[in-house]
């Protein structure tokens, strides 16, 4: 059998390509003259193209709802794949987030009026920062300028990776912040509800200032130098706006009209950021002009004091300032890179610029030769984040995209080859699908190829996924091709037996799954090397030259196919259509831009370059991109208003609400609903507010003036005093720069936290403008000692009393939370034995430094503290002062009207105490079931409220004599002893008869228990009733009634364990206590999630300065633990029934006559139940018995199939995706029991 | 039963006493990448796909790790196939093996239904409290079942052990198969064609084989 086995795998296993090189062939030659066979089922449907269609959407979004996130519906544009420029550039290099200009390009200078490239490229001048999305290969980059809020196609050479080690963290959090604006655009504005997300540019800044040494006001650094200070006081006043901001936005988002307001709130708020970061950027330019020389040479601090003038008047990194001229001005803003004329020039000629490129040539070029050079094709980082934005503005195929593209056309395909099983159609339609089903899924496996080798390391996980994907492919392909295998004629009908179908649907159904694995895999594989673009996809219109690429020869693409050429038909024809919807990026300028000459040429290059390709792919000019929506915040000010800044709107937006007249173009502008309408409106009321209240100032430097311009602070102090009525002094920015470890933090993408240090954390626990969030609190509390000593938890909090301060706005109430903290712990979470060293801790803390600040408080921990020791020292303290979270809900009203009466007579009675004093037994049968199991009930509910959460975390209760989970281990054994009892009492009787009333009675209580939400006991009762001793007893079973078999079949489906529990999980969703959960669900989530989960993370984009990645705890494991300790302690709650301590005594001794014999009980219930009913001596009977199946249960209803049926269709049913198939499959399983009954005579 | 060859869902138990480090065995090999979030709630948590000598099948791990105070019979019940894990690091952990072993066999009346043993923290070789030789022997004395050690920690041989299991179910519900080929086959493939109204009883041989293999 083996060889044989051998010799058929072999065949399997051959290639059978064949079939797929000609299909048209096959198809023709096999032209089916009849429909296929169809199932009843099918028939009854019909064959009908209506009915049929609406199973494969159903198909498709099954199965790849997981993947749904992941997609790029709208089409991407292609663009030219630059061969040359990719081939040159090095293979693989950093991917900055972050670019500065250093020369300017101004797109409406260097194309026509109209011209569509001029809107989707952006202006940027020398110094600008650029916020990059991603890059194209041909050097252009889909970025937002900072200074400007605009978004567009810049030239990457013009511009220079920035990063600096100070900045690192607040560009970071940038980052981050920009992603969570894109991940919240459209619904989840619960992030805002608190200012999380804002301390990471806080801390950013704070990091920044304290490497600096500009901390505080009073440093040397910032006292001797002028321009250190303005600077340092204008980011700081940006900082604090940003706050205000902040502030506005959670206090609007609770209330009722929030809506579109937030949108408004939300363009303020990224604003200032952008601002914030600009600003940042500005001062380390500043700082390393001035006060880093100045430390290095200290002999000569002097010089470079002497001179700088007063970098107020630099227009310098101030937005908009460059449109003012300002002769006489140093450029002490820019950074040493910068000349001083590209300052002062303020148009935005390319000439001028070009002229200091020619002076600094030398100098930069090998600065930009390193810049960065995305291999080829787009490069971004951020996966998950183009996806959502980039439509708008790139025009690109990234890799992603393309990959979601071809794996919808794949699941589409492999949908309609399922569909075609599900609803028989002729065997030719069946070729055909195949056919289109293979060739989608090698398109796909193109473009992982083409992933897989941009990758230097090559992802094994890829590979793997890959390889199995193929080897699926070629399965369904072979399976396929057996259907044919038995019509030896052409006009022969193909006959589909229904396990063929239901194979290839099997097969279909896993090779989704695997595709969708290997686009899983190949997605990680992306963000980790970066987004790119495909040369597979754009499929080579290869450029000829440098500058114009070659466009509209969609015929040089046929060079690049693999030979198949239907796909190259799908993609090619993409490539046109994409083509037409917006026009290329413009071909990236002169690589060196170091003569006027060249620059300019390269700028009319670019003109030409966009204009031909218009021309050539479609007669009119196309649409230009949709201006990217919010987020780019654009603006229309520059020429209506050019003489406002333009990032002055989200200040004076703000500060325009204050007066009702503001509010009304709030209204109006919430009313515009286009963009256009939006902005202008914007714009008019930032003109307005400009020429009315706030602008006391110099127009082009207001923010470095802003704390000290009395207008302003008033209008900021009303605007907090009328939110808050608490903090007036808000604004004092110093304030802001407390010592944070935010920049520690990791939120996950629903805004919780994920990980962090532990002074990160302790901070977020004590956060001072809001109150913390109680599920993050809970969940800290819960499982804090798992990750830090109370003492060290203790030290931490101290510390962070220390580092906030003592101001009115921002260090008293975070250390009133301290104090909470603290007292919360004390009272709540207190662990005996655990916490006892922390206690001195807290008591030094409360004496000598809470009691200072806050005497009241101070008072009143010294007095929690005492009571603790107190305990300890009469060693009554077992727990917390007060119970713990989930006893807080216990209501423990002994209402004995709400309960229901015992179903017990005094006749019952008597006998249980006679049984219990040792005299005559009673058996079970005597009893009414539902008082059982009420009785069971009170006993097993009793044991589960005494489960403590520190039990559960310290997963001790696996060993036998544990001491920290005693009662975790008591309800495992309760169950145990329950279940034997089961057994024990079924196999007590001689009699089948007797043994049938005992299960009968089980099932009963069974039964009750479940209306009761005992679970625990149900899967106890269940356990015993499947297990092997009981399940054996055949003349038993014949004994019971089919009555009795229904109920076991319903008690049956909540015991499940197979998919993980699902049935109970599912009834546990929606609780009504009481209820008792099943505790072995959560002894083995809570194993899992510990074996699962690493215990630390690494944050996300945060490098040390030696360049080594930072890990902090992962409190996102924590987070799940106490969900599910939570979940758990929702159910601690006493039923609401009456104790019968008879009955409670009564079982309680046989419980503990089944805990004496526990080891034994097993084997024991073995012997009982040979001896009873002894072996039969067929023994191909009891082959079907070997599958345990043998049993009028399990996979109910299916009563009338044999036993060996039922398992195989138990098996298969699962995994299938829907009704209709199993209905197929019942029909091969009843066929199959009939026949085997046959063979059986 | 022509049909068992599709059978492809197979439930495999893991058992063993506690720490012995089954949960981060199954996590290994249904997770095979270590990701930063794992949620063990979901349906699908124990589920993996894999290929078997070229046959694709679906394993449900069922582990106890977590219940083993927990009586059994439930996973006896229900599994397909048995993973035996001990920890060599623990001469007890092997000895609460044999009760188990007998269990199996008693519930499925079959002393070679398909299990494999297991020595896990092979990588904790300076601990070593079983040696090789001993747990071979009894593995040896249970009907010549395969013997791994395996590392979860270092993620050495254990798709092997989840694979071999799966080839022994596979093997049996072959064997199963094969004594009910012959008529019941025909007489099945028959009625189907009837009902289909479709051509003659050709290849009815080649049928019954092609069947056995899928």
């Amino acid at each position: 059998m083996e060889t044989e086995l051998e010799t058929k795998l072999a065949m399997r296993q051959r290639p059978q390509s064949e079939d797929f090189k000609s299909p048209n062939e096959a198809a023709g030659a096999r032209r089916p003259s009849a429909p296929l066979i169809r199932t009843p089922f099918a028939a009854t449907v019909g064959a009908d193209a209506r009915d049929r269609k609406p199973s494969r959407p159903h198909i498709h979004t099954a199965v790849t709802a997981g993947f749904v996130a992941h997609m790029t519906p709208p089409e991407t544009p292609m663009s030219p794949s630059p061969d040359l420029e990719a081939s040159l550039a090095p293979p693989q290099s950093l991917f900055h987030n972050y670019l500065r200009a250093m020369h300017p390009f101004d797109p409406s200078a260097d194309s026509m009026p109209g011209d569509d490239a001029s809107q989707s490229a952006v202006a940027i001048r020398p110094g600008d920062l650029i916020l990059v999305h991603c890059i194209h290969a041909n050097g252009w980059a889909d970025g937002t300028v900072l200074n400007t809020g605009n978004r567009g196609w810049l030239p990457t050479n013009y511009c220079e990776g920035y990063d600096h080690p100070y900045l690192r963290n607040l560009l970071n959090a940038m980052t981050q912040f920009w992603d969570l604006l894109g991940a919240n655009e459209d619904a989840n504005l619960s992030t805002f509800v608190r200012q999380d997300y804002i301390r990471g540019l806080i801390a950013g800044v704070r990091y920044l200032l304290e490497r600096a040494d500009c901390l505080h006001r009073d440093a040397s650094s910032v006292k001797n130098h002028v321009g250190v200070r303005r600077m340092r006081k204008g980011l700081l006043a940006d900082l604090s706006s940003l706050v205000q901001i902040a502030k506005r936005l959670q206090d609007t988002i609770s209330e009722p009209f929030a809506g579109e307001v937030i949108h408004v709130l939300l363009d303020d708020l990224i604003c200032k950021a952008f601002k914030v970061v600009t600003r940042a950027v500005s001062f380390t330019d500043v700082w390393s002009q001035e006060v880093r020389p100045a430390r290095l040479e200290m002999n000569r601090l002097l010089v470079p004091q002497g001179l700088t003038t007063p970098p107020v008047e630099s227009p310098g990194l101030a937005i908009d300032t460059s449109l003012f001229p300002k002769p006489g001005v140093t450029p002490i803003d820019s950074a040493v890179h910068f000349p001083d004329h590209a300052r002062t020039d303020s148009t935005d000629d390319v000439a001028p610029g070009a002229d200091n490129e020619a002076e600094n040539g030398e100098e930069r070029k090998p600065r930009l030769s390193k810049i960065f050079a995305p291999p080829d094709g787009l490069a971004a980082h951020r996966v998950s984040m183009v996806a959502k934005d980039s439509p708008r503005a790139i025009s690109g195929p990234l890799a992603s995209e393309q990959l979601a593209k071809v794996h919808d056309i794949c699941i589409s395909h492999i949908g309609a080859f399922i569909g075609h099983h599900l609803h028989s159609r002729p065997s030719s339609e069946l070729v055909a699908t195949t056919e289109r089903l293979v060739k989608a899924c090698r398109n796909m496996l193109a473009i992982v190829d083409e992933v897989y080798a941009h990758d230097h390391q090559g992802s094994r996980a890829v590979q793997q996924a890959k390889s199995d994907f193929e080897v699926k492919l070629e399965e369904l392909a072979k399976s396929t091709k057996d259907v044919f295998r038995f019509s030896d004629s052409p006009d022969d009908d193909v006959v589909m037996m229904p396990d063929q179908t239901n194979h290839l649907i099997n097969v279909g159904t896993s090779l989704i799954r695997n595709t969708g694995e290997c686009v899983v895999r190949t997605r990680q594989l992306i963000e980790q090397i970066g987004d790119f673009e495909l040369k597979t996809s754009a499929l080579a219109s290869s450029r000829t030259g440098h500058e114009i690429p070659e466009r509209g020869d969609s015929l040089a693409q046929n060079d690049h196919q693999d030979g198949d050429s239907k796909a190259g038909k799908r993609v090619s024809t993409t490539h046109r259509l994409s083509k037409t919807m917006i026009p290329p990026p413009p071909p990236i300028p002169d690589d060196t831009p170091s003569s006027t000459d060249s620059a300019v040429a390269s700028a009319e290059t670019t003109g030409s370059g966009q204009a031909t390709p218009t021309a050539e792919t479609s007669e009119k000019p196309l649409p230009p991109p949709p201006p990217p929506r919010r987020r780019s915040v654009k603006r229309a000010s520059h020429q209506s208003s050019n003489h406002v800044e333009s990032l002055k709107s989200p200040r004076s937006f703000r500060s325009s609400s204050t007066s009702p007249a503001r509010k009304d173009s709030v209204g109006m502008s919430i009313a515009g609903s286009t963009d256009t309408c939006y902005s202008s409106t914007r714009d008019s009321s930032v003109t307005a507010v400009s020429q009315a209240s706030t602008r006391a100032t110099t127009p082009d430097q207001p923010k470095d003036s802003a704390s000290s311009d009395p207008a302003l602070m008033n209008s900021f102090a009303s605007i907090s005093s009328l939110k808050s009525g608490v903090t007036d002094d808000s604004l004092d920015a110093e304030q802001l720069l407390q010592k944070t470890y935010a920049h520690e933090l990791t939120f996950n993408k629903e805004g919780q936290v994920a990980g962090g240090s532990l002074p990160a954390l302790v901070e977020q626990l004590t956060t001072h403008d809001s109150a913390p969030d109680p599920q993050f609190v809970t969940a800290f509390f819960l499982t804090f000692r798992k990750f830090c000593e109370p003492r060290e938890f203790a030290q931490t909090l101290i510390h962070r009393f220390d580092y906030i301060g003592d101001s009115r706005t921002v260090g008293t109430p975070a250390r009133l939370r301290i104090y909470n903290v603290f007292k919360g712990w004390l009272e709540t979470y207190w662990s005996a034995d655990a916490d006892k060293d922390a206690l001195g801790e807290i008591r030094f803390f409360a004496l000598h430094k809470l009691k200072q600040v806050l005497p009241a408080a101070g008072e009143r921990l010294a007095e929690l503290t005492k009571k603790v020791t107190e305990g300890y020292a009469n060693g009554t303290i077992t727990g917390p002062l007060v119970s713990g979270v989930g006893k807080t809900s216990l209501s423990f009203s002994s209402d004995d009207a709400s309960m229901p009466e015992p179903i017990i007579t005094v006749k019952q009675l008597n006998a249980l105490r006679v049984a219990t004093g040792g005299g005559a037994q009673v058996s079970i049968l005597d009893f009414e079931p539902m008082e059982i199991a009420r009785q069971i009930t009170l006993l097993v509910v009793k044991a589960y409220c005494e489960i403590r959460p520190e039990e559960l975390l310290s997963m001790d209760w696996g060993k036998p004599n544990t001491k920290k989970a005693k009662n975790v281990r008591k309800m495992c054994l309760l169950n145990t002893d329950l279940a034997h009892l089961v057994s024990d009492t079924i196999l007590q009787p001689e009699d089948a008869k007797k043994r049938a009333k005992v299960i009968k009675q089980w099932v009963k209580i069974g039964t009750a228990c479940l209306e009761l939400c005992n679970y625990d006991s149900v899967m106890a009762i269940m356990c015993q009733l499947n297990s092997s001793p009981v399940q054996r007893l055949k003349k038993t079973w014949d004994l019971v009634n089919k009555k009795t078999i229904a109920e076991l079949q319903e008690i049956d489906k909540v015991a499940d364990m197979s998919r993980n529990y699902n049935t109970l999980r599912r009834l546990l969703e929606s609780p009504t206590a009481p209820c008792l959960p099943f505790l072995g669900v959560y002894l083995t989530d809570l194993t899992f999630v510990i074996a699962g989960n690493p215990k630390r993370r690494e944050l996300p984009g945060v490098l040390t300065e030696t360049g080594e990645t930072v890990s902090v705890i992962n409190f996102d494991m924590y987070s799940r633990i106490a969900k599910i300790i939570s979940h758990l302690q929702k159910f601690q709650v006493p039923y609401k029934l009456k104790l019968v301590p008879e009955m409670q005594t009564w079982m309680d001794q046989h419980l503990k006559r089944m805990r004496e014999g526990h080891d034994e009980m097993v084997s024991t219930f073995h012997r009982r139940s040979l001896t009873l009913e002894p072996k039969p001596e067929d023994r191909k009977h009891s082959i079907f018995r070997l599958d345990g199946d043998d049993r009028p249960k399990t996979a109910a209803s299916r009563q009338e199939a044999s036993p060996m049926d039922r398992f195989d269709f138990f098996h298969k049913s699962s995994s299938l995706l829907n009704m209709r198939s199993q209905s197929t499959l019942n029909i091969a399983a009843s066929d199959a029991s009939e026949q085997k009954r046959a063979s059986a005579q | 039963m022509s049909r068992s060859g599709y059978q492809r869902e197979y439930h495999i138990a893991v058992l063993g006493s506690g720490g012995v480090g089954k949960s981060c065995l199954t996590m290994q090999f249904v997770q095979g990448v270590f990701v930063e979030r794992y949620d063990p709630t979901i349906e699908d948590s124990y589920r993996k796909h894999i290929d078997v000598d070229g046959r694709h099948v679906v394993l449900e791990i069922m582990d106890t790790a977590g219940t083993e105070q927990f009586s059994t019979d439930m996973y006896m019940r229900l599994g397909q196939g048995f993973l035996l894990v001990f920890s060599i690091t623990s001469a007890s952990s092997l000895r609460e093996l044999i009760d188990l072993r007998e269990q199996i066999v008693r519930t499925k009346n079959d002393p070679t239904f398909p299990i494999v043993l297991v020595g896990n923290k092979s990588d904790l070789e300076e601990d070593r409290a079983v040696s090789r030789a001993k747990a071979f022997q009894l593995s040896q004395s249970w009907g010549n079942i395969p013997y791994y050690e395996t590392s979860a920690r270092r993620a050495t041989n254990i798709n092997e052990v989840f694979i071999d299991v799966c080839r022994q179910i596979i093997r049996k519900d072959l064997a199963r198969a094969r004594p009910e080929e012959g008529g019941g086959g025909h007489t099945r493939r028959r009625r189907r064609r009837r009902r289909a109204g479709g051509g003659g009883g050709r290849h009815e041989d080649e049928g019954g084989s092609r069947c056995v293999i899928l």
